[in-house]
């Protein structure tokens, strides 16, 4: 029976140094492909997912078995929003402008990126995908990611975006729309071939 | 059910996390509704889609071998061990203990000799709940407050401290029938468990 990640993190914890290892293949491309999809450039994502471990490394000995998927990717999600930050020192992606809306800065720009036409015109799927995100507000990217590729329940995105589950549901409401219809013509191909 | 809300509900079946009876009344919903329908199959698959290009992204080889290279370095040195939250909170409680008897606040917490023990018993244990509920908020190494300790929890590792340091909190929480009626009679002034003569025991 496989082990839970929460007891592989015990054992490492207990000093089994590989069980960090098979932990660290578990979350390889969730969590890889989670950043990479939420970095403005791929060469970033190397490093945020390394900053990630290093701090799962450093925080073990006082991890209190939560579930460690949603600790772990919201260290991620902590982090990104950091460099937001970093970069837009002004702009603040995850305080609400009201309690009512919960509608934040990310929320009501217009979606910075590519138009759909350039979104459609990607080489490949995954480069179209990454197209279509881009035109995302970056609080609906966040919560298709942990969704799609991060299997990270809406509750505890709730609490990593600092929303109503009832805005979270809605951010996923609208990014599966904007999806689907950026990526219409990928998803009838895609659809037929399977 | 309208259609806005049966989405939601679409959402979190996906995610696992409606309950069986909100699932049931989605299930209604969609026999009737084939937009809705619809609109589940397309999430669906849009999903898988873009699931289906996760496999070709992964980090860089060296960056494996640094995290492994940090992890095994890490292992190497000694470790907290993890114990359940109320050993590690009872392990902070000891701490006090030895703190507050340093200093002789435990002394300062007994009650007067004029008190009853069940009121003492349980002025103490909410001062000491109290003290440990501070420590314990400072404990989370990511400061999220969601995380706090219980008060139940508190009050537990007030309860062992107390226990530890020679006072039956039990006692002093639910007197006896024999016992309230004894403070009844005469309002005593309370015994010592440990060393009845040594006024730095604990009293019962």
């Amino acid at each position: 029976m496989d082990l839970s990640d929460e007891d592989l993190l015990e054992q490492y914890v207990s000093g089994r140094t590989e069980a960090l290892g098979e932990l660290l293949e578990r979350y390889r491309r969730p969590l890889f492909s989670f950043i990479l999809r939420m970095v403005p450039a791929p060469s970033e994502a190397d490093e945020v997912f390394q900053e990630v471990w290093l701090r799962v490394i450093r925080k073990s000995g006082d991890y209190r078995r939560d579930r460690f998927r949603g600790w772990v990717f919201r260290i991620a999600h902590n982090l990104l929003i950091d460099r937001a930050r970093g970069r837009k020192p002004n702009i603040s992606l995850d305080e609400g402008f009201s309690r009512e809306a919960e509608q934040t800065v990310g929320d009501r720009l217009a979606a910075p990126g590519l138009s759909p036409e350039q979104a459609a015109g990607g080489r490949d799927l995954g480069t179209r995908i990454r197209a279509a995100l881009e035109t995302l507000p970056p609080e609906q990217r966040q919560v298709f990611l942990l969704r799609t590729e991060g299997d990270v329940p809406f509750k505890e995105i709730a609490k990593m975006q600092r929303v109503s589950i009832n805005t979270t549901l809605a951010r996923m409401q609208y990014a599966l729309n904007k999806m689907r219809e950026l990526l219409r013509d990928d998803y009838e191909v895609w659809r037929e071939r399977r | 059910m309208n259609c806005h809300e049966a989405e939601q509900d679409l959402l979190l079946e996906q995610s696992g996390e409606l309950s069986a009876a909100l699932k049931a009344r989605l299930g209604l919903h969609l026999e009737s509704c084939a937009t809705c329908r619809a609109r589940r199959d397309e999430w669906s698959r849009l999903t898988a889609m873009v699931q289906s290009t996760t496999t070709t992204c992964t980090p860089s080889a060296a960056v494996m071998e640094r995290i492994l290279a940090a992890a095994a370095d890490a292992s190497a040195k000694p470790r907290p061990i993890i114990r359940p939250l109320w050993k590690s909170t009872l392990a902070a409680a000891a701490g006090l203990a030895l703190l507050l008897g340093g200093v002789g606040l435990l002394h300062g917490l007994r009650p007067t000799p004029g008190g009853t023990s069940a009121m003492a018993g349980e002025s103490r244990l909410a001062e000491v709940s109290s003290l440990l509920a501070m420590i314990m908020e400072h404990e989370d190494p990511l400061g999220d407050s969601s995380r706090k300790t219980a008060p139940d929890v508190t009050q537990e590792c007030a309860r062992q401290l107390l226990i530890l340091e020679g006072l039956d909190v039990e006692a002093a929480e639910e007197p006896s029938a024999e016992a309230t009626r004894l403070e009844e009679r005469q309002p005593t002034t309370l015994q010592w468990r440990n060393s009845p003569e040594s006024p730095s025991g604990i009293c019962v």
